[in-house]
């Protein structure tokens, strides 16, 4: 609640805001005003900014700032009182930048507005009648609010949030790109102003308008501005992304790149493969890293002809016990599908992935095996040579040991398809019963035609799993018939094996 | 006359629905000859029909709808209210009623003119008052009635209808109406008076009889022995009737005996045992139940099949013969291991031996269950109990104060629900905010003990109120020593015996919910109470048994709740979990040993499993504890697929890792292995022993009251001892699922890496029985996984026999066709497609008709109209004619005339 004084000082403010908007006699209490915005109490800085944003609005409108000549020496009263008023205008954006590191997200977004309508404003009438600043949008002012917006000490994420809608404004969204770019060179590099670009850049997307843009935030600058060229804005946004990544990431950041490299970078890129290098370098790292980048790594391949011919064997290397384990296992395992599913591939490959991942299968835990063995099915339906996996009739002999070699780490050489599926002959004696009914799909008449539908199931986590088998209804309750002599005194006891009371 | 038939009017109206049965013309009725008679079939209604008359109600029905509605059609008429002053705006509602009452009267007596005296019927709740008059009941029943109405009658007689009926007296002429009247009342006040007195009287005099003869009878009795003999005769006679009709003594069995009964329990118990082996491979009753086999004309009966797999697969062994399920055989060959087989076998007799051995027991618990017993004495179980103690030969007294402890024990059951388990210290001090006095053991003497035995029954009640909460358990069972507290369950379960009244079976079931409670909560105490959990084990199952349903319910809720701890901890540590303390490790054991862990689907035991798996699998190994508490589970899984044989991948890479924790690491290299563990980081050498251990000073058992209390004391954990301790059961557990896998195809890849783990071992610092067991182990995967393989192949189906045109019978045909089943949707959509076809039908049938009528209501008209243009064409003809006629006749006359 506000108290009495507060509500008088927030009157006070109001009053005095309003005196210096009418008449140039009380330009004094705009000291008081500014000095305020350094003020503790946060209900009095957001009366502050609200004023403050009106009153140099009304002023940058009217045209109070705009000076013929600023060098002479000699000033008329006049010129004084607008140099004076410069200064002040220059003390409140500089504070308000200063508060877009505050915690308080009300005073971080009041003040990121009010900074972005100055920026309209001055576009529309700028101080200087000549000279450089007279171009869209106003540089100085942009530039300041940037290095304020992307600190390199304060992580801005939820000012950034706010600032995103300014993004959909085409000239905003170029000359940010244009910015972060050039910023590269003269900025400290932190971790945290990492962090900060990223969030900008992530949600920049190029609209795709080939008859040029529209939707301007400041004053539309002339024809034949390259603001107005979708190639232009598709370049800067090459430009801004390579120069990013040529960073040092940190892991999460790095995750998060490769993330949304598919349906937010890839797509907006002049020339995609330009990120072929780093991507390669991802996929190279090995692990979790290695599953983001294959994402990627795969558009460039399929659709802008990357050739990158140990793509498989490199893929080949992912199938490890750990898939099951990551949270990335839904996208591994579609994207599996997506590399497996050209009916074109040698029969050899697939069951070298076959194979391996039913190796893989026989540490896995239920949630897994209940994607991964209808997935070795699937591959077994789609391409038919692979069937000998399960059924060769003509073997007679049988096998001293399994012919496929684990560590191999070339899929062409590990004999996968000279070897059996055995592994699924395990899993039919799996604890749970639904990965049992799933492997009986390689008994006779169970292979099923078609495909199974599996990729509702790709998330399947072990608390669903077990939830699942709670909410089962049962009829009847089977109970043990035996009853028992104490803790260690039933039939099937095993405790008294290692442990003891 | 009048009177009756008014009367038989009236009373229609209450009677019209009533006597409903209109006669049928037998000529109107269309019978549909059924061609043979079907036993137990019901008479649809389309045996017997009446189409005429349904043919003119639909006539006359359209008639009055349709008929109106096409006369109607083009007509566009007003409604107009014609009722008696409707529209008179000066009459209230109340005025127009009564005007037209009386409309509606004098309309009704206008009919019958002439009817003079009767001019209406008199009625009392729609019951004519002639019908009334006719019952005649008696108002009063009494003696004196007579006499009233022949008082009446002279009153009657004398004053109404003005006296004409009898000759007045002269003196009554002088008197008034109002004296006459007077002198009426006084007069049957008198009368009724002097009756009364007369009543009072009588009463008087029987009374004063009946004690005369009350005195005189004890003269008279012996007089009238007979009499007396008579009324025993009475009694006799009922005894003899009672004797009579009692149930005569029936054959009973022949008690059995002791080999009968063993032969009995064994019976029944091989029936458990192949139930239990149909639900672990996941058949329902059905499929195993002997299908009803269609049989073909040329079947000679004598069980010859074409299907082999009906055949059953003998072996042999020790000159018995053991008839294995024919599913098993019928698998690969090479994995039907026949040791495997037998030693489930061998599994049973132990089993049955076993029972035999124990039969007094058995014998009680089997009574409970079958809720045989309603006043079994309570001492005697209690014997029992005690000479279960003397054969353990333990005595023991728990002086704890057991209602302290629960007190606390929701701090400590919140407590571990917080505890977060990043730091070992979260955990510490959450358990030293519980205070309490440790259980003192003390030594006595039999005789002491059963003295004290006695005097604790004494002092016990013989009966409890069932718990309602699990506060008022614990206030029940508080401030007694450990074998009163399971009395005392005893009592409350034999009190509250389901036979014994309604309800009761709930109140044991809460108190079974409750008991899981208090047998959890026993573990996460300081010192686990594991004695008193031995013996609740007892009355959990025997509870469980009772109602199977609840339990499940009860123990998954259970399980659920912990569930929801574990994920939230999963949560908070992006996806890794934390190792539970003893009291849910041990539920799972509960689950054990309540329900059967072999079925193929079990609505308890496949849950639990599941949980125990994603412990297993989700969280790290960062301190010893969990690595006893993993251990504890791999055995408590290891129980569990014992006889199922069931793979479980987690527990082979979890006991790899605690492997792994073992060897000497190699700086350069590093070592795969699976999740949860890490091939770097700082818990890597938790069971790396740092110096050699002799072989005296380390066990090879963990305790479980020790291990996994609540409290973490790292010295207990710090030490080579533990270490060699936790390998040795790990290569004891290991081994002993390589035997359980021993019959798995893929032996060789699920054991190759343990294998590989085995030899990297730091032996030479282990104890010598340490080194044995590992060796051993060795040895014998390196002997199973040498076995060649074959290839997989697809079996061929078996070939469908040749069908046969012999009709099916059905078992049990009840006339109609049968829906197919399905899932429930479906039916109930076929259902619904069904009535709409139905009315479908229906509604086309009827709108044929509609028009049909319509047509011929149509070609009447026309028909009318032509007649009608006709017969008037004819008029004018006529006419006519006739002019003419006489025209020429004029003429004709006029001729013949001029």
């Amino acid at each position: 609640m506000r108290t009495p004084e507060q509500k008088k000082l927030l009157s006070e403010i109001k009053q005095k805001a309003d005196s210096c908007m009418n008449s140039r006699k009380h330009a004094n209490d705009l000291l008081d005003i500014i000095s305020k915005l350094q003020d503790e109490d946060e209900i009095t800085v957001i009366a502050c900014i609200k004023n403050v944003g009106r009153l140099f609005s009304h002023y940058i409108d009217v045209g109070e700032m705009v000076m013929e000549n600023t060098d002479t020496d000699d000033l008329s009263k006049e010129d004084q009182y607008k140099k004076w008023l410069r200064a002040r205008y220059q003390d409140t954006v500089n504070s308000l930048i200063e508060r877009l590191e505050q915690p308080n997200t009300t005073i971080q977004e009041l003040s990121i507005s009010v900074l972005m309508k100055y920026l309209t404003k001055e576009s529309y009438r700028p101080l200087n009648k000549t000279g450089t600043d007279k171009a869209f949008p106003p540089q100085t002012l942009f530039k300041n609010i940037f290095e304020g917006l992307l600190s390199e000490t304060v992580d801005n994420q939820h000012v950034i949030g706010r600032f995103q809608e300014y993004l959909d404004y085409d000239d905003i969204r170029y000359h940010t790109l244009k910015y972060i770019k050039t910023s590269h060179n003269n900025r400290n590099v932190t971790d945290v102003w990492l962090c900060n670009v990223f969030c900008v850049l992530e949600n920049v997307t190029v609209p795709q308008n080939k008859k040029g843009y529209k939707r301007f935030l400041c004053k539309k600058p002339n024809e034949g501005h390259p603001v107005y060229k979708f190639e232009n804005h598709q370049q800067a946004f090459s430009n801004a992304w390579l120069e990013y990544l040529k960073n040092k990431l940190s892991g999460t950041l790095y995750r998060k790149v490769l993330t949304i490299m598919h349906d937010k970078i890839i797509p907006n890129f002049s020339s995609p493969l330009l990120l072929s290098d780093f991507l390669i370098e991802a996929y190279n790292v090995g692990g979790a890293i290695s599953l983001l980048a294959l994402n990627g790594l795969f558009i460039l391949i399929q659709k802008h002809n990357l050739h990158y011919p140990e793509f498989y064997e490199r893929f080949y290397a992912l199938f490890e016990p750990s898939v099951f384990h990551v949270k990335y296992k839904a996208r591994f395992f579609y994207l599996a599908d997506t590399f497996l599913s050209s009916s074109y591939l040698p029969s050899y490959l697939v069951a070298a992935f076959v194979k391996r991942l039913a190796r893989i299968c026989l540490s896995a835990p239920p949630a897994g095996l209940l994607v991964a063995v209808p997935f070795i099915i699937n591959m077994i339906v789609r391409h038919p040579a692979c069937k000998q996996l399960v059924h060769r009739p003509d073997r007679e002999m049988g096998y001293d040991e399994d012919p496929y070699d684990h560590e191999e780490p070339d899929p062409a050489k590990c004999r996968a398809i000279d070897s059996c599926l055995w592994e699924l002959k395990t899993l039919q004696n799996h604890y749970h019963p639904d990965v049992i009914k799933l492997a009986k799909k390689i008994e006779y008449g169970e292979l099923p035609d078609m495909e199974m539908y599996i990729a509702d199931k790709y998330d399947t986590t072990p608390d669903e799993l077990f939830e699942r088998e709670c909410n089962k209804k049962m009829k009847t309750v089977a109970m043990t018939f035996e009853p028992p002599k104490g803790l260690f005194g039933t039939k099937d006891n095993k405790l008294d094996l290692c442990w003891t009371f | 006359m009048g009177k009756k038939k008014n009367k038989a009017h009236a009373d229609n109206v209450r009677t019209k629905r009533k006597g409903g049965e209109k006669k049928m013309n037998p000529f109107e009725v269309k019978i549909n000859p059924q061609k043979h008679d079907i036993l137990g079939r019901k008479l649809t209604k389309f045996d017997k029909g009446m189409p005429g008359v349904s043919r003119s109600k639909a006539i006359k029905k359209r008639k009055e709808t349709l008929l109106k509605e096409y006369q109607l059609q083009f007509k566009k008429n007003r409604f107009v209210d014609k009722r008696f002053g409707e529209n008179d705006t000066g009459l209230s509602l109340e005025e127009k009623m009564m005007k037209r009452y009386a409309l509606e009267r004098s309309k009704a007596t206008s009919q019958d003119k002439f009817n003079l005296n009767e001019d209406e019927e008199l009625t009392h709740f729609g019951q004519s008052l002639a019908d009334i008059e006719k019952f005649d009941v008696p108002v009063h029943s009494d003696d004196d009635d007579e006499e009233d109405k022949r008082a009446a009658a002279k009153i009657v007689a004398e004053q109404h209808f003005g006296g004409f009926m009898v000759r007045k007296k002269p003196e009554d002429e002088k008197k008034s109406w109002k004296e006459r009247m007077e002198d009426v009342i006084k007069e049957s006040k008198k009368k009724k008076h002097e009756k009364q007195v007369e009543n009072e009287q009588a009463l008087k005099m029987t009374e004063e009889l009946d004690l005369q003869w009350k005195q005189l009878q004890s003269f008279v009795s012996k007089g009238k022995a007979k009499d007396a003999e008579e009324g025993n005769a009475d009694d006799y006679d009922m005894a003899v009737k009672s004797l009579q009709f009692e149930m005569k003594g029936q054959a009973t069995d022949r008690l059995k005996t002791e080999e009968e009964l063993a032969r009995d329990e064994k019976e029944r118990l091989e029936k458990l045992e192949a139930d239990r082996i149909r639900r672990m491979k996941g058949l329902t009753e059905e499929d195993s139940a002997p299908k009803s086999t269609h049989k073909s004309a040329d079947d000679l009966d004598d069980g010859f099949y074409l299907e082999t797999h009906d055949f059953d697969y003998v072996s042999y062994k020790d000159g018995e013969m053991n008839k294995e399920d024919t599913a098993i055989s019928k698998d690969d060959d090479d994995e039907n291991d026949d040791v495997g087989v037998n030693d489930d076998d061998e599994d049973n007799d132990d089993a049955v031996h076993q029972n035999i051995d124990d039969d007094n027991s058995d014998d009680d618990d089997n009574s409970d269950n079958d809720g045989d017993d309603d006043n079994e004495d309570d001492g005697d179980d209690d014997d029992v109990q005690s000479e279960d103690e003397e054969e353990d030969g333990k005595v023991e007294e728990s002086d704890n104060d057991s209602d302290e402890e629960e007190d606390n024990f929701s701090d400590i059951v919140s407590d571990n629900e917080s505890e977060d388990g990043e730091t070992i210290e979260t955990k510490k001090s959450c358990v030293t905010m519980v205070t309490k006095g440790k259980e003192k053991k003390t030594m006595k003497t039999d005789e002491e003990k059963k003295a004290m035995i006695d005097k604790a029954k004494k002092e016990l009640p013989y009966t409890f109120k069932a718990p309602e909460t699990y506060e008022e358990l614990l206030e029940i069972l508080e401030d007694h020593d450990l074998d009163d507290q399971f009395t005392i369950i005893d009592r409350i379960r034999k009190c509250h015996h389901p036979s014994l009244a309604e309800g009761n079976k709930q109140k044991l079931e809460t108190l079974f919910s409750h008991l899981v409670q208090l047998y959890c909560e026993l573990f996460i105490q300081d010192t686990p109470q594991l004695d008193y959990v031995d013996r609740l084990i007892t009355p959990l199952y025997e509870l469980a048994q009772m109602s199977p349903e609840n339990a499940a319910s009860v123990v998954i809720s259970n399980l659920v709740d912990r569930h929801e701890e574990f994920k939230e901890i999963c949560q908070n540590k992006n996806g890794r979990g934390l190792y539970p303390g003893l009291d849910t490790i041990m539920l799972f054991k509960l689950i054990s040993i309540l329900f059967p862990t072999s079925d193929f689907r079990h609505s308890v035991t496949t849950p639990s499993l599941l949980f125990m798996c994603e412990i297993l699998a989700c969280s790290p190994v960062i301190h010893s504890r969990d690595i006893v508490a993993g251990l504890l589970l791999c055995n408590l899984c290891l129980e569990y697929v014992s006889t199922s044989k069931r793979y479980i991948p987690e527990i082979i890479n979890f006991l790899h890792g605690l492997l792994f924790l073992a060897i000497d690491k190699d700086n350069k290299k590093l070592e795969s292995v699976k999740p949860p563990f890490k091939p770097v980081g700082k818990h890597i050498n938790l069971l790396h022993v740092t110096s050699s251990v002799r072989s005296e000073t380390t066990k090879s058992t963990f305790s479980l009251s020790e291990m996994l209390t609540v409290y973490i004391d790292d010295n207990v954990y710090n030490n080579n001892k533990f270490r060699v301790t936790a390998i040795d059961v790990c290569i004891k557990l290991l081994s002993e699922f390589s035997r359980l896998y021993s019959d798995i195809i893929t032996y060789n890849e699920v054991f190759s890496p343990v294998l590989y783990m085995c030899e990297k071992l730091p032996v030479k610092k282990y104890p010598d029985n340490l080194q044995k067991s590992i060796q051993e182990f060795t040895s014998s995967c390196k002997e199973l996984t040498n076995t060649g393989r074959n290839a997989l192949v697809i079996q061929k189906k078996k070939p469908k026999p040749l069908r046969t045109f012999e009709p099916i019978f059905e078992e049990r045909f009840d006339g109609r066709k049968k829906r197919q089943g399905g899932p429930k949707d479906f039916v109930e959509k076929q259902k619904l497609m069904h009535k709409y076809k139905k009315e479908m039908k229906g509604a086309i049938r009827e709108l044929r008709k509609d028009t049909r009528f319509l047509a011929r209501q149509h070609l009447k008209e026309t028909m009318d109209k032509d007649y009608e243009r006709k017969r008037k064409v004819n008029e004018i003809m006529g006419t006519l004619a006739n002019q003419e006629g006489e025209y020429k006749k004029m003429k004709l006359g006029k001729l013949p005339d001029s």
